[in-house]
């Protein structure tokens, strides 16, 4: 940090190592000054990696396989419905769901940067946001879902690619599978996965 | 205190580094104590956690919970103890 009397500004240009040094220091002193407990920020953290992420999104996509009526409004307003289930965005992204069926198959992309619904699908995949990703499933999106993915989308299937961005996130609703019609909601859900909601994999009925 | 809600949780950006997802997990603490107003955290960008550090920072010693002097002293103090798990 500068030597200077004030706090740090927006300096982009501090080395990476320092950052993590200052990151330490603020722990150390909003933990120190009774701000927050450790038992919070851990709390917080676990919460994080364990349950926020693709769990909530995987919840969104049960219940519209179970519910015709909430797969509609899902349609028509995703962010709405995903309110239904406590589930917002930080800054008011708005959130639009589109939904695979078997003729159509859809995939999630951010030509720009890396533009995600974080509030339904959590950390977005390293390679999401690579120039790779990027260019080719716009530009081959069924060769890069099988080549890359070893997702082969079927000839007679037509592939749809969502490109969002920073006001309107899309995600995918992937077509129930067969032979899970026994299976309740919360069993439903441990079936989605991230990838599936982004289009690029499948889900199956294991 | 109860579990956090997942909205109010959402990151600006993919942690690329352990720092990031800590400032991040410090930030969202300070906004559930209502101490940082998470409306004055900017939304996104390659850049957003370092700019939720600095904001952060500057809240904090805006509204007097620590001085810059304390940061400063803080920082050097873990400067200090890098160093010396560097020379082991």
């Amino acid at each position: 940090m500068s030597a200077e009397s004030k706090p740090p500004d927006r300096d982009y240009l501090v080395p990476e190592a320092e950052v993590e040094l200052r990151v330490k220091a603020l722990e150390a002193l909003v933990v120190e000054k009774g701000l927050v407990s450790t038992d919070a920020l851990d709390r917080i953290s676990a919460h994080y990696e364990d349950e926020v992420g693709p769990r909530d999104g995987a919840r969104v996509i049960a219940r519209a396989w179970v519910d015709p009526a909430f797969k509609e409004r899902l349609l028509a307003d995703a962010t709405a419905a995903c309110e239904e289930l406590g589930i917002k965005g930080l800054r008011g992204e708005h959130l639009r769901a589109v939904e695979d069926t078997p003729e159509v198959h859809n995939v999630v992309v951010c030509t720009l940067c890396s533009c995600y619904p974080w509030a339904v699908l959590g950390l977005p995949p390293s390679w999401y946001k690579s120039p790779e990703y990027r260019a080719k499933v716009v530009l081959e999106p069924r060769r890069t879902l099988a080549d890359d993915f070893g997702f082969p989308v079927p000839e007679e299937v037509t592939v749809r690619v969502w490109d969002s961005n920073s006001e309107l996130r899309y995600f995918v609703i992937p077509q129930h599978p067969e032979g899970t019609e026994h299976m309740s909601e919360a069993e439903l859900a441990e079936l989605v996965t991230r990838e599936a909601m982004i289009g690029v994999g499948p889900v199956t009925a294991t | 205190m109860s579990a956090p809600s997942p909205g109010p949780l959402a990151p600006p950006v993919e942690f690329t580094a352990p720092w990031q997802l800590r400032a991040y997990v410090i930030a969202v603490a300070l906004i559930e104590q209502d101490i940082i107003d998470g409306g004055a955290l900017d939304p996104s960008g390659d850049d957003a956690l370092r700019s939720w550090l600095s904001t952060v920072q500057q809240r904090l010693v805006d509204q007097g919970f620590v001085s810059v002097e304390e940061l400063d002293a803080e920082v050097a103090r873990q400067v200090a103890i890098a160093a010396a798990r560097d020379v082991h």
